[in-house]
């Protein structure tokens, strides 16, 4: 769900002090889990989620798991 | 919902013998499309040009306009049908034959009608007449010519047996030799000693034996479309062996509006219409249909559903038939109903969906699949109005001997704390006894459909009412007046208003405005609350103008339901359309009313603003500012009325330190996003050190659950606090992060 077209930006883990990686992740809405590509601390696994993509994908993501 | 008048049929195809499907007719003949429109008439009627001839029109007695300037004439549009339609061939039905052989007695017009559907469906037919020549008492009409090729022209790619002088004396061989027999030898005929009941055609009483037409009493053309579905009960005997007759046609219960017939004179015209005056005349016609619903409910109409549909995709979702939840068509539907009670109002059954729609919504919120995000705002803010931070209950002398409460509810203080503050003043001056109390009345519970938590909410109120005495409620909410009338109704409940016609007392601000009334949904049910909001308003110097739709058909400003976290789109476009309703300013009665119209650039005067003297911008408070206005009213109403509590009063500290610009405050507020819930999430963020850095712009990203929710928040370290740059939320949950 990373795409390039978003704004440049270079995350680092301020607890592990390591730059965030894309890893797996894991998400649940109503009854219904999934996967998806996140940036991720290989460390202490904390997430980064930009707000495009949580008003993008994940929100229309949201109605459609709402409308089933 | 079972009186739903949606599937009746109109007047005139009730009455029509053939009760062939007049409104597609009509449809056709409006677009000019006769050949298509002559189709629909042909497959209703079997003999096109005897009945265009001959009918003379029942429907014309049954049609409403009938009332208002003059009926539909539809045989002559029937007769214009025939007339344009450049083919008027009968259609040929390429069948294989049938093996069942039926025998008809009578060449009148209802054993060729019978005749004719028999053939099309390719069965074995025999017809016995006892004259030369087919037609029965048709003979009599028509000249023989003009019979004869009528009668031809549909048999055309037909064939059967014809047995011209052949009297039947005793039906009993017939009865034998043939799958079944179809009596239809006409008035004064022979009845072979057969009994009847019932609707015609019927089934005789002795095996195998059919009657209808003439015989059993049946005009030209009823003898005709009985003719017709005569061969539907042989056919029907032949496969089943049960003998049956027609079923009894029950007469239309249908019911239309008078105002959707308006005014359309026909033109005057002799003879036949040519094709324009045809289209004129089928396009006054108005399609009678049972649809109040559907013209004056936005939510109907904008899911364009009737509401037998909306009955069955609701019993569909609360019973999906698969398990993979794909049935639950309806839940946000059911969400999106402002339960404000105007269809109620307008159907002639007095159905109310949203009665309906909010028990279908009380069993599916006790489900895992139901989204929990499309009332959890309000619930939440409803929670915040009972809660230590704003709830207070306080009354001046004796609390147990109460004789007025005022009950302002949830909304009114958060739009505007002086509504409160101003309102209880006024009311201490009357009644120096008059008690307070600040929460909720159980609204957002009920438009939730959350049957246990509105209960819980009753029994709170019910049990404070008591332990004051009983005393009168006094409300500034119509919504909350609307859900103790319906719940609560021993509680006596007046508005403010009303108190203050009561009293005689006038508005204290005067105001020459000229002004449409709003009237708030809530008030439906309530005339006199309307009627003493308008009073006073002209008390007060205004010009009062009504809206198109005011009173009992007041439409909702779309806060009814609580809908707009379930469908936001629908619920911005419901209030554009109201303020769009005049082009003057606004008289409003409800804080929600005159918040959502006055965001969407409506000016609202409220009516209190006139009575308590107060004069509000344009601003609306947002969602931070809300929470801050009830907590203030409650510190005001205790320092201002109740000092001995003052102790009692906790200044809410947020964990850490904010500075927030009010760009981002106002996204902070479009987003429903809270303040306190950010400032939580970065203490939170900060303590247990799980924060990420945009190296690029130096910027700190922590988040956190946030109720149900999952907030991010944007910030960087300023002085001892914070300033805040951003914020958002979603409502899917991550995943623990030890994967």
């Amino acid at each position: 769900m990373i795409r390039d077209d978003m704004p440049q930006r270079q995350m680092i883990c301020k607890r592990c002090n390591v730059p965030m990686v894309k890893a797996k992740t894991g998400f649940r809405y109503l009854t219904f889990s999934f996967h998806t590509e996140l940036l991720r601390c290989p460390v202490c696994h904390q997430v980064y989620i930009p707000e495009e993509l949580v008003k993008g994908r994940m929100s229309a993501v949201e109605m459609e798991l709402e409308d089933k | 919902m079972a009186a739903c008048r949606e599937k009746e049929p109109p007047f005139c195809v009730s009455v029509c013998p053939f009760h062939y499907d007049v409104r597609e007719f009509i449809d056709r003949m409006q677009r000019g499309s006769f050949n298509s429109a002559f189709r629909s008439f042909y497959n209703g009627v079997g003999f096109p040009e005897l009945v265009a001839k001959l009918c003379p029109g029942y429907c014309r007695d049954a049609c409403p306009r009938s009332r208002y300037d003059a009926a539909i004439d539809l045989p002559r549009l029937e007769q214009a049908a025939l007339e344009h339609a450049a083919n008027t061939r009968p259609t040929s039905y390429n069948l294989p034959p049938r093996a069942e052989r039926f025998a008809i007695v009578g060449g009148g017009i209802s054993g060729l009608a019978c005749a004719l559907r028999l053939c099309q469906r390719k069965y074995q037919v025999t017809l016995f007449e006892k004259d030369d020549s087919l037609g029965g008492h048709l003979r009599a009409l028509l000249p023989a010519e003009e019979l004869q090729a009528a009668i031809d022209k549909q048999f055309i790619y037909e064939q059967y047996q014809l047995r011209l002088n052949c009297r039947v004396d005793d039906i009993a061989p017939l009865l034998a030799d043939y799958d079944a027999v179809y009596v239809a030898t006409g008035a004064g005929g022979s009845d072979f000693g057969l009994r009847w009941q019932g609707e015609l055609p019927a089934a005789g009483d002795r095996e195998r034996a059919f009657v209808g037409g003439s015989l059993g009493g049946a005009d030209t053309m009823h003898a005709l479309a009985q003719g017709l579905n005569a061969a539907a009960l042989l056919e029907s005997y032949a496969k089943t062996r049960v003998m049956r007759g027609a079923d009894a046609y029950r007469p239309t219960r249908m019911q239309v509006d008078e105002e959707v017939f308006g005014v359309r004179p026909p033109q005057q015209v002799d003879g036949g219409y040519d094709k324009q005056q045809a289209q004129a005349e089928a396009q006054r016609c108005v399609s009678c249909r049972c649809d109040a619903c559907l013209r004056h409910c936005p939510m109907l109409g904008y899911f364009d559903k009737f509401p037998l549909r909306l009955r069955d995709e609701v019993h569909v979702t609360i019973y999906p038939a698969t398990l993979d939840h794909n049935g639950t068509v309806a839940q946000r539907m059911i969400s999106t109903c402002s339960q404000c009670g105007l269809c109620g109002e307008v159907c002639p059954q007095d159905i109310d969906l949203g009665d309906f729609l909010r028990t279908a919504h009380q069993m599916m919120t006790t489900r895992e699949t139901f989204p929990w995000a499309f009332h959890y705002f309000w619930l939440r803010d409803m929670e915040h109005a009972r809660s230590e931070r704003a709830a207070l209950t306080a009354a001046p002398a004796v609390p147990e001997r109460s004789k007025y409460l005022f009950f302002p509810g949830c909304q009114t203080g958060a739009s505007e704390p002086r509504y409160v503050t101003e309102g209880y003043a006024l009311l201490r001056r009357f009644e120096p006894d008059c008690a307070i109390a600040l929460g909720c009345c159980g609204a957002p519970a009920v438009w939730a459909g959350q049957k246990q938590l509105q209960e819980q909410v009753f029994a709170e109120l019910r049990e404070l009412w008591l332990s004051l005495g009983k005393p009168q409620l006094i409300l500034t909410c119509p919504s909350c007046m609307e859900m103790f009338a319906r719940y609560l109704p021993e509680l006596p409940a007046l508005l403010f208003s009303d108190f203050i016609i009561e009293r005689g007392a006038a508005p204290l601000r005067q105001s020459d405005s000229e002004l449409a009334v709003f009237d708030p949904c809530a008030l439906r049910r309530h005339s006199r609350q309307r009627q003493g909001i308008r009073a006073l308003a002209r008390q007060a110097g205004c010009r009062l103008h009504e809206l198109p739709y005011h009173g009992e058909r007041a439409q909702c400003c779309s806060f009814g339901g609580q809908i707009d976290d379930t469908n936001p789109t629908y619920a911005k476009w419901l209030v554009s359309e109201r303020a769009a309703a005049s082009e003057l300013p606004y008289l409003v009665s409800c804080a929600n009313c005159r918040d959502l119209l006055t965001r969407q650039g409506k000016s609202c005067v409220h009516i209190l603003d006139l009575l308590l003297g107060l004069e509000r911008g344009d601003g609306v408070a947002g969602v931070n500012e809300r929470l801050n206005n009830r907590e203030q009213v409650k510190r005001q109403i205790i320092e201002r009325f109740f000092p001995e509590r003052r102790a009692g009063l906790v200044s809410r500290q947020l964990p850490v330190s904010l500075s927030v610009s009010s760009e981002v405050a106002a996204k902070l507020d479009a987003e429903r996003i809270l303040i306190e819930d950010v400032a939580a999430v970065i203490a939170a963020s900060i303590a247990s050190g799980r924060i990420s850095e945009d190296q690029l712009s130096g910027h700190y990203f922590g988040y956190g659950a946030a109720g149900r929710l999952t907030l991010w928040a944007e910030f960087e370290p300023q002085g001892d606090g914070y300033v805040l740059y951003n914020a958002y939320q979603h409502r899917m949950s991550i995943e623990s992060e030890d994967d």
